[in-house]
């Protein structure tokens, strides 16, 4: 995994990038208390359905949500795997640079130690 | 990919090193390329290279950057904090829009035999008391998506 790993970066841009505007982040939000259908969400934002439509395409393509047909209508959801390959991504960058760190810090340690066994002074 | 993969505190890793606290940040920050694994955790580790250097401007502001072969700058992030020996903040937005940004903050807390190095990632709510002063509009929403991540994976399995 990289900052530009060929099999995930252009998913986890794209998720940023969807989540990068405070309405679409507002619907993730509100979906968090369960799935609901695009009516639902319209009545809950005040921007047209047609606009809602248009961010929860922008979201589902990312993989941040799910659709799901029931009946007449489509339910959306969040996407649990998308959301975690999100968090495993930052956590993976994170938990790889502290351990590299951890390693260097007991390296100059030891350096250390050895200096003040080593000085005559 | 499981749930068990996310637990405990997701978004926060800690280590213990046996360096003082000043020595710990003074490495994290100053002496950055002793131990960054810039591959591949580096724009320039896209196309096969590493860079040159990794730059941390030590004040709030300075820009977070990798330095190429021929000097060209990339920008990795922005210091929102920089308390010399204690705690560090920026944005993250590495080959990203600046909008795109989530936020690290880096806490050196002394031990006994050392200091404990924690960092946390995630959105502007990571900043506590901090966040009054970074422009976190547009950041605000990353503890929503993140933090909340284990409610509503587990809320809903999916309508089937």
């Amino acid at each position: 995994m990289s900052y530009t790993d060929a099999t995930s970066a252009g998913q986890i841009s794209q998720m940023m990038a969807a989540l990068s505007d405070p309405t679409r982040r507002a619907i993730v939000d509100r979906l968090r208390a369960g799935p609901l259908a695009v009516g639902d969400l319209a009545c809950a934002f005040p921007i047209s359905r047609p606009a809602i439509s248009q961010h929860l395409r922008v979201l589902t393509d990312a993989g941040l949500l799910v659709a799901t047909p029931s009946g007449n209508r489509r339910f959306y959801a969040i996407a649990p795997e998308g959301l975690a390959g999100l968090r495993l991504y930052l956590d993976g960058l994170w938990s790889d640079a502290l351990a590299a760190f951890a390693a260097a810090a007991r390296e100059q340690a030891k350096r250390d130690a050895a200096t003040i066994k080593g000085d005559p002074k | 990919m499981t749930l068990a993969h996310l637990t405990p505190a997701p978004g926060t890793s800690t280590v213990t090193v046996p360096l003082a606290a000043q020595a710990a940040f003074d490495l994290f920050t100053d002496q950055i390329n002793i131990w960054w694994p810039s591959v591949p955790y580096s724009l320039a580790a896209a196309s096969g290279s590493k860079p040159a250097r990794i730059v941390i401007e030590p004040f709030k502001d300075g820009l977070i950057y990798e330095v190429d072969a021929v000097g060209k700058r990339q920008t990795w992030g922005r210091v929102i904090a920089f308390d010399a020996g204690r705690y560090l903040a920026f944005t993250w937005f590495p080959g990203k829009p600046e909008a795109e940004a989530t936020v690290v903050a880096i806490a050196f807390v002394p031990t006994a035999d050392g200091t404990r190095v924690a960092i946390s990632h995630g959105g502007a709510d990571i900043l506590g008391d901090l966040a009054d002063a970074v422009s976190t509009s547009r950041l605000n929403g990353w503890k929503l998506v993140l933090g909340c991540y284990h409610t509503c994976a587990a809320r809903q399995p999916v309508l089937t």
